[in-house]
């Protein structure tokens, strides 16, 4: 093979130094269109000279609405290992025209090659463009879809090569509607009374959810704390009055994301409103331990008449429903970020104001529940009593704690979490005889819990399931490990960010984890749904990003805005052209089981 | 002993030695101290008279012995790297021959047959 350059290369020798053909002489593009329109086009080469087949395109450019039907064009012969052209190759192009083309039709006709002389110099790369006016009344009307059109360029490689097809595939799963786009739907089309018992609906299921946990210890523990001279109506009364504030909350928070994309929520998770609320529970616990009484001073109290007083209770529970709707339970479920959507959609804020107040209503009945309940059944004052305002005491410190995990280490709140374990199991009575078997039962077995947490926190350990993990791990050291490998997730916080990673593992299925922090639910999936072992074996097919926007920096805000993220949790998935399957969103927290059959789909 | 050694380390590297492309730069400092010819080739992947330069003629014992302490051969990928000063060509493979002062003494346009391109090579050292 390499023999024949060598003799070309000898002979040229032999006439001393060689002189080369300019471009522009050595190859001549030509084109011409006939009365068809049917396109002739060439490349004429100059003797010595050869075009690499490779090299070698033929393309029709800027417009799409007209493109090559068919384009013949000669064959290459084999020249030292490689296909070329040693003859002027000629090209016959043939036209068809979209249904919607125009009478006249500009088409761009591009001819793109690469030669070399025989005499051992290649040329660079060179195109000639040619510009041409079809009549397209003359040409055949393409009988496929505008869109299969090549989005107008269609390219000849003379090599063969398959020519790539847009898949029918986008089209209908642009069709499909997520979860969140269905019920901003149905917001649109049904009517209002249908709305808004759906979403109370709703809202009595997420009821269920660990979003709103917190909240029964909270709205008992203000119960209680009103004193022991409660009656059922009252705490019927403050019930309504908490959870009326909460949905008030909850729908003006839900309102401003709907119209403005501000996180009222995720303005509310920083350290320092954490910190106040954290204490303001702290403050209300140490009154149900009886080292003081929550009143309001006697010299404002003489001020204002003795019905205000009894607002004054009223006023309290109010702001503790409005905030703990803010803080407490930052909780986005597909519902939520529907009505949400369906405001940014249309900017009415009346109608699915409506719905997120009806929706907050729905998770609110439970609550009035717990609330009449905790009055009713009030103790009378004696030592069961005591026993009582100070177990809800105790409610009271775990939910600052709880709040705590959001902004401190979680060493740190684990820490604090056993010591209230263990102060509470010896009020109870573990460390003492003679108590009541049931009681001393519960102390003890407290009281062992929360030992083993302390040890747990001293060993570095962070699980408030399986504190002694550290144990086990050293025991079967020797015993063949279960691979229960851990998800391994990258962090990302901006767009950016995120655009590097989808551009570097293009060809890979994408999961993005919107997450932060102070997202009950995001703990929940990773607690519950990432664990279950079937999901875990399937999820690592993907390539798995966390968004973590617990800062809620600006960063994080231009990144849950260019995807329509409302708060956390959101599961994106992106198919292997970093495209994203919109239809295939996941919006707040989904059990093991559909999210494994929602995996499979993608 | 030690001869013999040195006699062997010699033949070796001698066996395996071959053209080793460095980048302009260093090839413009060390000319400056050596007062070697820096050597300039402007190719291309594509370019089937480059690749036969770099499998035939620059593996070829003869010339990489006379490239040896008088040549720093610089290899400009057209695709990628700034083409030096803006030599110019009219295709690929184009050789030029500059001294430290980055002065042309010679342009080679094409590609060459091993005697041809050693030719060259002893007009200019």
């Amino acid at each position: 093979m390499k023999n024949l350059l060598l003799l070309f290369l000898s002979i040229t020798i032999a006439y001393a130094a060689p002189s080369f053909l300019m471009p522009d002489e050595a190859f001549i593009p030509k084109a011409s269109i006939n009365d068809k329109m049917q396109i002739d086009a060439e490349i004429e080469i100059a003797k010595g000279i050869y075009l690499y087949d490779e090299k070698l395109r033929v393309e029709l450019i800027n417009n799409t609405l007209v493109r090559a039907k068919s384009i013949q064009k000669p064959d290459p012969i084999e020249y030292d290992g490689e296909k070329v052209h040693k003859k002027t190759p000629k090209f016959f192009i043939e036209l068809e025209a979209s249904s919607e083309a125009k009478k006249t039709e500009k088409v761009t006709l591009k001819l793109s090659y690469q030669g070399c002389s025989e005499q051992g110099l290649c040329y660079e790369p060179l195109s000639k463009e040619f510009s041409f006016d079809i009549d397209t009344s003359k040409l055949e009307i393409s009988k496929e879809p505008l869109q299969n059109l090549d989005s107008g360029l269609k390219t000849l490689d003379l090599k063969p090569k398959t020519q790539t097809t847009p898949t029918q595939t986008d089209e209908t799963q642009a069709q499909e509607l997520s979860e969140t786009d269905l019920i901003a739907d149905t917001i649109k089309n049904s009517n209002i009374l249908i709305i808004l018992l759906t979403f109370l609906g709703f809202g009595l299921l997420l009821a269920l959810t660990p979003c709103v946990f917190p909240m029964i210890p909270i709205i008992s523990g203000v119960i209680i704390s009103q004193g022991s001279d409660i009656t059922t109506r009252k705490a019927f009364m403050l019930s309504i009055v908490y959870v009326l504030s909460m949905a008030v909350a909850y729908t003006i928070a839900g309102v401003l994301a709907g119209l403005f994309g501000a996180n009222l929520q995720a303005a509310l998770q920083t350290p320092w409103v954490i910190y106040s609320f954290a204490a303001v529970f702290v403050i209300l616990a140490m009154s149900m331990f009886g080292f003081y009484e929550l009143k309001l001073p006697d010299s404002l109290v003489n001020k204002v008449s003795t019905t205000s007083k009894s607002r004054g209770g009223y006023i309290g529970v109010a702001i503790m429903g409005f905030l703990s709707a803010l803080i407490v339970g930052p909780c986005v479920a597909a519902p939520l970020a529907g009505a949400l959507v369906y405001i940014g959609q249309t900017g009415d804020a009346i109608l699915g104001g409506m719905a997120l107040f009806s929706m907050s209503i729905g998770m609110g009945i439970p609550l009035i529940l717990v609330g009449i309940s905790a009055g009713r059944f009030m103790p009378k004052p004696g030592s069961w009593m005591t026993m009582v305002t100070a177990s809800f005491g105790v409610m009271m410190l775990a939910v600052a704690i709880w709040m705590l995990e959001r902004v401190v280490d979680e060493y740190i709140t684990m820490l604090l979490y056993s010591v209230l374990g263990i102060s509470y199991a010896i009020y109870l009575g573990a460390l003492e005889s003679g108590q009541h078997i049931f009681k001393k039962s519960v102390a003890v077995v407290l009281f062992v819990y929360s030992l083993a947490l302390l040890l747990g926190v001293l060993a570095g350990s962070t699980s408030m399931i399986k504190p002694l993990e550290f144990l086990r791990t050293q025991a079967s050291a020797s015993t063949i490990k279960i691979p229960t490998e851990k998800l391994k997730f990258t962090k990302i916080v901006s767009i950016s960010e995120l655009d590097n990673l989808l551009e570097q593992n293009k060809g890979k299925k994408i999961l993005l984890d919107f997450s932060a922090e102070w997202c009950t639910s995001c703990k929940e999936l990773e607690a519950v749904t990432f664990t279950d072992d079937d999901v875990k074996a399937k999820m690592q097919e993907f390539v798995l990003i966390k968004a973590d926007i617990t800062a809620n920096s600006k960063e994080n805000q231009a990144l849950t805005k260019k995807y329509g993220v409302f708060g956390p949790p959101a599961l994106l998935f992106f198919d292997t052209n970093s495209k994203l399957l919109s239809s295939k969103t996941v919006i707040g927290f989904i059990e093991p089981e559909p999210f494994l059959q929602r995996l499979g789909e993608i | 002993m030690k001869k013999i050694i040195l006699l062997l380390l010699c033949t070796y590297s001698f066996l395996n030695a071959e053209v080793v492309w460095t980048n302009y730069d260093k090839a413009l400092k060390q000319s400056q101290q050596t007062k070697e010819i820096i050597m300039v080739m402007l190719g291309r992947d594509s370019c089937g008279v480059c690749n036969y330069m770099k499998t035939v003629v620059f593996k070829d014992k003869k010339v990489i012995e006379k490239m040896q302490g008088n040549f720093l051969p610089v290899y400009i990928e057209l695709d990628f790297d700034d083409v030096p000063n803006n030599l110019a060509y009219i295709g690929t493979p184009t050789f030029y021959f500059l001294d430290h002062n980055e002065k042309t003494l010679l342009r080679v346009d094409g590609g060459k047959t091993t005697p041809s391109f050693l030719k060259a090579l002893h007009q200019l050292r």
